[in-house]
């Protein structure tokens, strides 16, 4: 009769005393009930409802232990990635977070006593990266979903299309180079053209020496030398700018050619031959048997000297580079770069030059794995065994 | 007889093993009932790379479907020639080890005997043997010292040779292709023999060089040479005579197989070296051949180490008379004939100088 009516003055006392948090020893999560003290705590376990539910417990204790366990870790993982994300935080504000909901897993049903042991389990499962200061622990949250996997393989992505960018830039400076190589020669005719002019100029003195001759015309003849004199002296002063250009344009075209130059003297070697690459023995001094066959080089000794095994017969010879020659396959195999700038480089054939003896080779390994390259001579690349 | 038949008691060149297929021909019996075969090996001459210079013309097109290719499917196309102005000491070619499939070779050799029989030496020996008659095989030492003989034919140009334990004769052969007088000397009727036939049947090799191989009997157990004018390959005064004159150098493959031997072969050398008028130089070859041994509970040569035994006894020798220096040869020369110059042989010189009293 009322007596679950709200308003109450009972009910309103209940509410009152139920408001905040209560103490963590006194709530039995089996029955989610909350005491207050010590006495309640008592009574509640004494209680025939608690007993029944200690029944069912105690018949499979490691099954709600592990139920609660995963989730308190369920929703305290959620809070961090939704609140925190990635952000380094202390672990009990995302605890003090954790437990404003009424209704949440309380800790004392879980596995873990404290919260310390529950970060430190964190950290040893690989779901956040913890470390510990005197202020107490932080957490890091690992994020590890497919989508964010993507993003970042978008990024890398993004890297190397900025590095393409910076080879075409490299290409477009050459190309700039090339021009003014060219640029160069039209520079040689005005030096022809004022050459003629200058002997022109003798004429003027000669006209000059006319005037001195004949005094009866003065005002006649001086109109038109004073002219001529201004006219070369505009040419004179535009051939000297034009020579201290073509000097600076000279040298820094010639610094950059050497330093090409240097850079392909210094790549290219002596000895070229590698271990697991496919060559041909062009000597005739083991017989006419092993003459124009194939051969894998298994073992280096010394810079110019290798053990190969017989690809057919399988004998091992001992021979000298000069012994030696590289083998060309099929267009789309796989060759290893002996020699030259890609020294070292797995690469694939893509065709060939008869008539220049090189061929074209996509890099296939390295940082410029993807680029094709042309010129590369018949002798600086052999198959892979 | 196509397949190699070994007893408990005999023993078989490598030489011989590695040609199981080959279809040998059998000659004839020796003497002591034991078949006789007869094989061929060529010596790889230093052809000259004038025959790969040839105009093949080059296609101008790019495309790769074009050019011809092998049979494992790479390209075969045309390289630009090559420089041949190597400033380094290239290290010669060497067959380090062969397969049982080399029998290819032997069928390619009888089509072209008739074009370059100048290369081919014709050699008969027999298969399998008891040890005391191993020396009518075919053995890799005497490959080893026919390389060195051929690599340094400008040293034995126009001397005096003496081989011991000449066997079936192949170094006495070759050595008289680049020396002018050879005496090849062994033990035993029926070996001496077959020696003989084998220096009769290859005469074509030194014969234009007006060189000369005598067959002659130098048992090294006995004292003195053999001089009965009865028996077939006895030795003349006169031969006696030119032998200490003339005699530069004394060349033995592969016989240190038995201790015994082994001493009496080192006595012979010094014997002979004391009566040689001119100094003296040995050049013997040998394979170690290892063996687990019970008495030494581990893998080793007995046979080699008491050769080596008996080479620095030599060397340490102080009766007043001679003086002997011993050195290993470096095994870097080119090789002429198709064997397995495995790691086990070794060349050895020994140099043999009068002290002046």
């Amino acid at each position: 009769m009322g007596k679950a009516d709200f308003l109450t003055p009972k009910a309103i006392a209940n509410r009152i005393k139920a408001k905040g948090l209560q103490k963590l020893r006194w709530y039995c999560q089996m029955c989610q009930k909350q005491c207050r003290d010590e006495n309640g705590f008592k009574c509640h376990c004494m209680s025939e409802s608690h007993q029944r539910q200690l029944l069912l417990a105690s018949e499979n204790p490691n099954q709600f232990l592990s139920y609660f366990s995963d989730e308190f870790k369920t929703d305290f993982l959620e809070l961090l990635r939704r609140r925190f994300g990635t952000k380094r935080v202390h672990n009990n504000i995302v605890y003090n977070e954790y437990i404003s909901h009424r209704e949440h897993v309380h800790m004392n049903a879980t596995q873990w006593e404290t919260l310390t042991d529950f970060t430190k389990w964190l950290g040893r499962e690989g779901f956040c990266k913890v470390d510990e200061t005197p202020k107490g622990w932080y957490v890091q949250y690992i994020d590890r979903d497919p989508e964010t996997i993507r993003r970042q393989e978008e990024l890398e992505r993004k890297k190397k299309q900025d590095l393409d960018d910076e080879e075409r830039s490299a290409k477009f400076i050459e190309e700039q180079v090339r021009r003014g190589r060219e640029g160069r020669e039209p520079t040689e005719e005005p030096v022809f053209t004022e050459l003629q002019r200058k002997s022109e100029d003798e004429k003027v003195a000669f006209n000059l020496e006319i005037a001195a001759a004949g005094p009866s015309k003065p005002s006649t003849t001086l109109g038109p030398s004073a002219l001529k004199t201004t006219a070369s002296v505009k040419r004179k002063e535009s051939s000297l700018s034009g020579e201290f250009k073509d000097k600076k344009k000279k040298s820094a075209l010639d610094e950059i050619i050497e330093m090409e130059e240097q850079k392909k003297k210094s790549v290219r070697s002596d000895n070229w031959i590698q271990e697991n690459i496919v060559v041909k023995v062009v000597t005739k001094k083991l017989g006419e048997k092993y003459y124009k066959k194939k051969a894998i080089i298994r073992e280096l000794q010394g810079k110019y000297t290798a053990v190969v095994k017989m690809v057919d017969s399988g004998d091992k010879l001992k021979l000298d580079q000069s012994h030696v020659e590289t083998v060309i396959p099929a267009p789309g195999k796989r060759v290893l770069i002996l020699n030259g700038q890609y020294r070292g480089t797995e690469a694939i054939l893509e065709g060939i030059n008869e008539h220049k003896f090189s061929a074209t080779l996509t890099l296939d390994s390295g940082r410029m794995k993807g680029k094709t390259v042309e010129g590369i001579a018949y002798e600086d690349f052999s198959k892979l065994a | 007889m196509d397949q190699v038949t070994f007893r408990s008691d005999t023993v078989l060149s490598d030489v011989h093993l590695l040609l199981p297929n080959t279809r040998h021909l059998m000659k004839r019996l020796n003497g002591v009932g034991q078949p006789v075969f007869t094989s061929k090996f060529r010596i790889l001459r230093d052809i000259d790379g004038k025959d790969s210079s040839d105009d093949l013309p080059v296609r101008e097109s790019s495309d790769a479907s074009d050019v011809p290719r092998d049979e494992d499917g790479d390209l075969d196309v045309v390289r630009r020639p090559r420089d041949t102005t190597s400033d380094r000491d290239a290290v010669c070619p060497i067959i380090l080890s062969q397969s049982a499939a080399t029998s290819s070779d032997q069928d390619e050799d009888s089509d072209e005997e008739e074009e370059s029989a100048r290369d081919i030496i014709i050699i008969e020996h027999t298969m399998a043997t008891p040890l005391e008659d191993v020396g009518k095989q075919i053995w890799r030492g005497a490959f080893l010292l026919a390389d060195f003989i051929l690599a340094q034919s400008s040293m034995f140009k126009g001397a005096t040779v003496l081989e011991l334990g000449a066997g079936t004769g192949l170094t006495s052969i070759v050595m008289a292709m680049v020396a002018k007088t050879v005496y090849c000397t062994d033990v035993g009727e029926d070996l001496l023999n077959m020696c003989q036939r084998n220096v009769t049947v290859n005469k074509q090799h030194f014969e234009p060089q007006e060189s000369e191989i005598m067959v002659r009997q130098l048992d090294w157990m006995a004292d003195d040479f053999c001089t009965d004018a009865d028996l077939e390959f006895s030795w003349t005064d006169i031969e006696v005579a030119d032998l200490h004159d003339n005699t530069t150098f004394v060349i033995a493959a592969d016989v240190c197989y038995d201790d015994d031997l082994t001493d009496a072969l080192f006595r012979t050398i010094y014997r002979l070296s004391s009566n040689m008028r001119k100094p003296s130089t040995a050049y013997i070859s040998i394979e170690k051949r290892l063996n687990f041994t019970l008495q030494h509970m581990d893998v080793s040569c007995e046979a080699y180490d008491h050769f080596r035994h008996c080479l620095d006894q030599l060397q340490q020798m102080k009766d007043g008379k001679m003086n002997f220096k011993v050195e290993l040869v470096k095994i870097s020369f080119p090789q002429f004939f198709q064997y397995e110059r495995v790691e086990q042989l070794e060349l050895w010189k020994v140099t043999a100088e009068r002290l002046n009293k």
